[in-house]
């Protein structure tokens, strides 16, 4: 196996991690304070980026520049989500709001089936062969912008999460739920909010991959599973293990990719989701939860 | 086999002589189960319409190719309705019903039975060799005449059945015409090819054409020294191109569909994989109108494929075309040649048999020498397996923006570019 | 969905005699359906089966409380074992599906000794399950010698009882049709025994029952160990009838959420709720694909509505309403 082969394949795979770690930053932070796991997270991510192809196509305007509506739009739809449908549920038992978000993923997919058939739809970018090169190794320049968006964004989270009231407020909430509303924190609005936040994240997931990703119904499902397991490994709350670990399944999956059959490259990842799961479920940076 | 006991199967066999009669017991049936509104029972109009099916992947990820499917069927409905339909049976039009296989093996099964059920006199289909293994399987034990359009797997014609029929080349075929023309390319320029490394997706229909490239390329003085597969659902094929490229050979194969044929040329491109050419196999892509569109002519540049073609010489292909254009507004690719064939077959069966009835029809359809047709062949006759044995693909190459026919010389409408350099 | 008062309400509670008379009545009609609407036989079997699948996860999910997001892994395994064993050796089906129920309990086993061994339990279970389900599902795309992406075509022999081959699908509607009533007989028994209480202790409160002696780990082992094996002995008869299985549909994130969704609708931790939930959804589906003429996954969207109203109005599922209404009516009646 040449050098030149497996440093573009870790390459690939990091760039690609970053969108990973984007979208489990948005499923991370809605666990950690609310200890719901979304499996229409994937969805969301979906969602985003039928609206940047949508708004790209119909305004004919770059597609970084959806960011501008995208992310509002999918702030929006996550509030509107937790407050109609999560909020009733905040009490019942765990199982059900697995089950309840598998249903909204059921929905919102085929709905997009329904509205948007499921061709694959590809937003053509002048920048989509645009390609940089380091003597044999090509780095596509939408790659870099994705992953550039990554850490933007994640930054931008991160700055909230720690830097600001609302940020210490929602970790707060997180943290110690009755003690903060001891405090005069508005759980209810943390809530809300939070799971806003979590749904913008994935939405700006999607606005990033549309330049180089076919956009169809089901393109969520690829990343919600993978998303599952950044955000375990990372630990379940924490953005920065998201980030991280978001990066690491990136690369997992492009070893995988290099010794297994094209088909299986990502058992890789789902054995180290499992260990992790079995063996350190807090995963690399989670908290001990009581 | 024994007979088994009350079977409305076996009861059908006797009703099945008069075809009107089958109608109306499927009708009533469907009325008696209290399926709402089986959008498509025949309403009795005069003349009577013979139903025909197809299975195509109209949803899931090869809608794309499967919605083209069904255009190029609709047209070929069209064709023959408009000619008059069947005359031998007072011009009764073709009434064409869809069915989704979803791109599924299993939908497939439960596809072709509701199809039986609604009294079809024939099946055509599916473009993936997956589902098209079950469906046959599936009309064979209903008895009813299925015409493969595209599918290429050869165990679909290999299992001795009699109700299956097959217009496009299969695998075989393909990769030895395949390497047949390479060689030939090879003589005339001059040209040293010995390695080959394949791409391919990784169910039945890649899968069985790089194992006879495999297994004939010795034959031709070729090697396979590289294997790859991918699943049509990868977003990401990087890593398997990168193979490829680190396998180094003189001709890189490549077989799939249209979706996963633009993410492997579009790899082959910006990881600069350079062999003396690019050539799909029955890549649903690469000889696609719509492929040069997506991926602009520099990527496209050169690239070949030995796949299905209209024959370019045929005065009707050109009506055809131009007919399937002015309705769709878009052209037709190859594959959707294939796809519209069968029914020209089927209505030409009908004709001959002077009936709708489907042991009739097959029976028809075993003496067919058809030649009203677009391909790039002499007469479609079928042999014993229901193999089109004059079947030919030809090599396509993808010039300045533009799909042209450059071998065999005969069907050619411009020059080879070969060996070909980035 | 798991609300202790109404399944200690319906828990035990044996039918009436006029409730056994309806229900052997009901079960005496069904055996003429084949020959009364013969265009439902497909339709009827794939509900039984999936009624079936249905249960064997409701064993795990709604009595032990342990919900399982991947349960097509022991669907698909029996799947695989009988059709290799038939493929590769020749071996009949009927013994096929024996030592596939046999591979999906180990398997079951397996996996429920790494899980509750190292206590997960909730959402951390259903991942688990889930990851597993998906590893198969890979390699068994990835694995040319069980059939790769292009799966399994067991060859069509026509009329072949002893290879659980029928030319007459009511051969398998007969299947189908007992081992429904197989399977909800074993759970109504179940109900009745001290390992049925077990389930329910570990679902209820699991440090609380690990107080009172109950050896939860084994508890938990036999639910799991239960509920693959009558989740792979379905996989069998699929196989069979289709006479093709490839790894997107038996293995397929899809039909984990298709045998999940009948018992949660239905009434998870009851007698009837898969069957119940699959009398509803499996015509559901095959109704609006026609219906709606349109692209076919769209059934899934009604899926989805159903699923989130029934998760916020009625969390115990259609037999939870049922059950209501019924004790409504006792009490009115009163």
């Amino acid at each position: 196996m040449d050098f030149t082969f497996v440093v573009q394949s870790l390459l690939n795979g990091l760039l690609i991690g970053g969108v990973y770690s984007l979208v489990a930053i948005g499923l991370t932070v809605i666990f950690g304070v609310m200890k719901v796991i979304n499996f229409a997270h994937g969805a969301l991510m979906m969602l985003g980026m039928y609206a940047s192809y949508w708004i790209a196509t119909l305004l004919q305007i770059n597609v970084y520049a959806t960011i501008a509506f995208v992310l509002p739009l999918l702030f929006i739809v996550g509030v509107l989500f937790q407050k109609v449908l999560i909020a009733p549920i905040m009490d019942a038992p765990e199982h059900n709001q697995l089950f309840l978000t598998l249903g909204v993923m059921l929905f919102l997919q085929n709905m997009a089936v329904y509205l948007w058939t499921p061709d694959f739809r590809i937003l053509r970018t002048p920048y989509a062969n645009i390609n940089y090169y380091i003597g044999d190794i090509s780095i596509s320049l939408v790659h870099i912008l994705a992953f550039a968006m990554a850490i933007v964004f994640s930054g931008i989270l991160y700055i909230i999460l720690h830097k600001t009231d609302l940020g210490r407020a929602i970790r707060a909430s997180s943290e110690e739920p009755v003690g903060a509303k001891l405090m005069g924190i508005n759980i209810k609005r943390i809530y809300w909010i939070t799971f806003g936040i979590g749904a913008a994240c994935a939405g700006v997931a999607g606005t990033a991959i549309t330049p180089f990703f076919p956009i169809y119904p089901y393109v969520g499902d690829i990343f919600v599973l993978t998303a599952y397991v950044v955000v375990v490994l990372g630990g379940m709350g924490s953005v920065f293990g998201a980030f991280v670990g978001g990066l690491i399944i990136g690369m997992a999956d492009s070893i995988g990719a290099m010794i297994l059959p094209g088909s299986m490259k990502s058992v890789l990842s789902f054995v180290i989701f499992i260990m992790i799961l079995l063996f350190k479920p807090t995963g690399l940076f989670g908290r001990q939860n009581a | 086999m024994a007979t088994p006991k009350s079977n409305k199967h076996a009861d059908k066999k006797i009703t099945r002589r008069d075809f009107i009669k089958n109608t109306a017991l499927a009708t009533a049936a469907a009325a008696t189960v209290g399926t709402i509104g089986f959008p498509n029972v025949l309403r009795g109009a005069a003349p009577p319409e013979i139903p025909i099916g197809h299975i195509h992947p109209l949803s899931g990820f090869l809608a794309f190719d499967g919605q083209e499917m069904r255009k190029a069927v609709m047209w070929g409905v069209q064709e023959v309705n408009a000619a008059g339909g069947i005359k031998a049976l007072d011009g009764a039009k073709l009434k064409l019903i869809d069915a989704d296989s979803e791109g599924k093996p299993e939908k497939a099964i439960s596809e072709v039975e509701r199809l039986e059920r609604e009294g079809v006199a024939a099946i055509t289909g599916c473009y993936q060799s997956a589902v098209t293994i079950v469906a046959t399987q599936i009309a064979e034990k209903l008895q009813v005449p299925f015409v493969v359009g595209v599918a290429s797997a050869e165990a679909i014609t290999e299992r001795g059945f009699k109700y299956t029929f097959r217009v496009q080349p299969s695998s075989s075929m393909f990769v030895g015409h395949a390497l047949d023309y390479m060689r030939q390319l090879a003589e005339k320029t001059g040209t040293p090819l010995e390695t080959i490394a394949y791409i391919h997706e990784n169910t039945q229909f890649g899968g069985t054409l790089a194992d006879f490239t495999e297994k004939m390329a010795g034959e031709y003085g070729f090697k396979v020294i590289k294997r790859v597969e991918y699943s049509v659902k990868a977003p990401d094929v990087s890593t398997e191109v990168g193979k490829i490229k680190a396998a180094g050979a003189d001709l890189v194969f490549a077989s799939g569909y249209f979706g996963d044929g633009v993410r492997v040329a579009r790899a082959l491109s910006s990881m600069r994989v350079n062999p003396k050419a690019i050539v799909g196999i029955a890549q649903g892509g690469f000889s696609h109108p719509k492929f040069v569109s997506e991926l602009g002519g520099e990527v496209t540049q050169g690239i070949m494929d030995v796949n299905f073609q209209y024959d370019p010489n045929s005065p009707k292909a050109a009506k055809t075309l131009a007919g399937f254009e002015a309705e769709y507004g878009s052209k037709m690719s190859p594959s959707m040649v294939y796809a519209y064939s069968p029914v020209g077959v089927i209505a030409d069966a009908m004709e001959r048999a002077g009936s709708a009835d489907r042991d009739a029809v097959r029976a028809a359809l075993v003496k067919t020498s058809f030649t009203d047709h677009i391909l790039p062949q002499g007469p479609i006759e079928f042999d014993a397996t229901g193999q089109n044995i004059n079947a030919n693909p030809l090599l396509m190459q993808i010039l300045s923006g533009k799909v042209e026919i450059v071998w065999p010389e005969k069907y050619k409408t411009a020059g080879i570019v070969f060996p070909f350099k980035r | 969905m798991l609300s202790a008062s109404v399944t200690r309400g319906s828990m035990r509670k044996s039918p009436s005699r006029r409730g056994w008379l309806m229900i052997a009545v009901f079960i005496f009609i069904l055996h003429f359906l084949p020959w009364v609407a013969p265009n439902t036989i497909h339709l009827s079997i794939m509900m039984f089966l999936f009624a079936v699948m249905g249960q064997g996860w409701n064993i795990l999910g709604g009595y032990a409380g342990q919900a399982s997001f991947g349960h097509t892994v022991f669907f698909g395994t029996g799947a695989y074992i009988s059709t290799m064993l038939f493929l590769r050796l020749g071996l009949t089906p009927w013994i096929g599906i024996v030592l596939a129920t046999l591979g999906g309990v180990l398997l079951g086993i397996f996996i429920g000794a790494l899980s509750f061994r190292y206590g997960l339990k909730g959402p951390f279970f259903a991942l688990i399950m889930l990851a597993f389900a998906e590893i198969f599902h890979m390699v068994s795309l990835g694995w040319g010698f069980i059939g790769g992406a292009e799966g399994l075509l067991i060859p069509l022999e026509g009329y072949a009882p002893l290879k659980m081959q029928f030319l007459d699908k009511k051969a398998f509607y007969f299947l189908s049709l007992w081992m429904v009533i197989g399977s909800l007989y074993l759970v109504w028994r179940l109900e009745r025994t001290k390992i049925g209480l077990y389930f329910l202790a570990c679902r209820e409160d699991h440090d609380a029952a690990e107080a009172l002696g109950v050896n939860t780990f084994r508890a938990q082992l036999i639910a799991i160990a239960l509920s693959a094996g009558i989740t792979s002995m379905a996989g069998t008869v699929y196989a069979q009838y289709l006479l093709y299985i490839d790894p997107d549909s038996v293995f397929g994130l899809l039909n984990s959420v298709e045998i999940m969704i009948r018992p949660i609708i239905g009434g998870a931790g009851t007698v009837f709720g898969p069957l119940l939930g699959s009398l509803i959804l499996t015509p559901l589906a095959e109704y609006s694909r026609l219906a709606l003429q349109s692209y076919s996954g769209v059934y899934l969207m009604w899926y989805g509505l159903i699923l989130v109203i029934v998760i916020i109005f009625l969390p115990n599922g259609l037999m939870g309403l049922l059950n209501n209404l019924k004790d409504r009516y006792q009490t009115k009646g009163q």
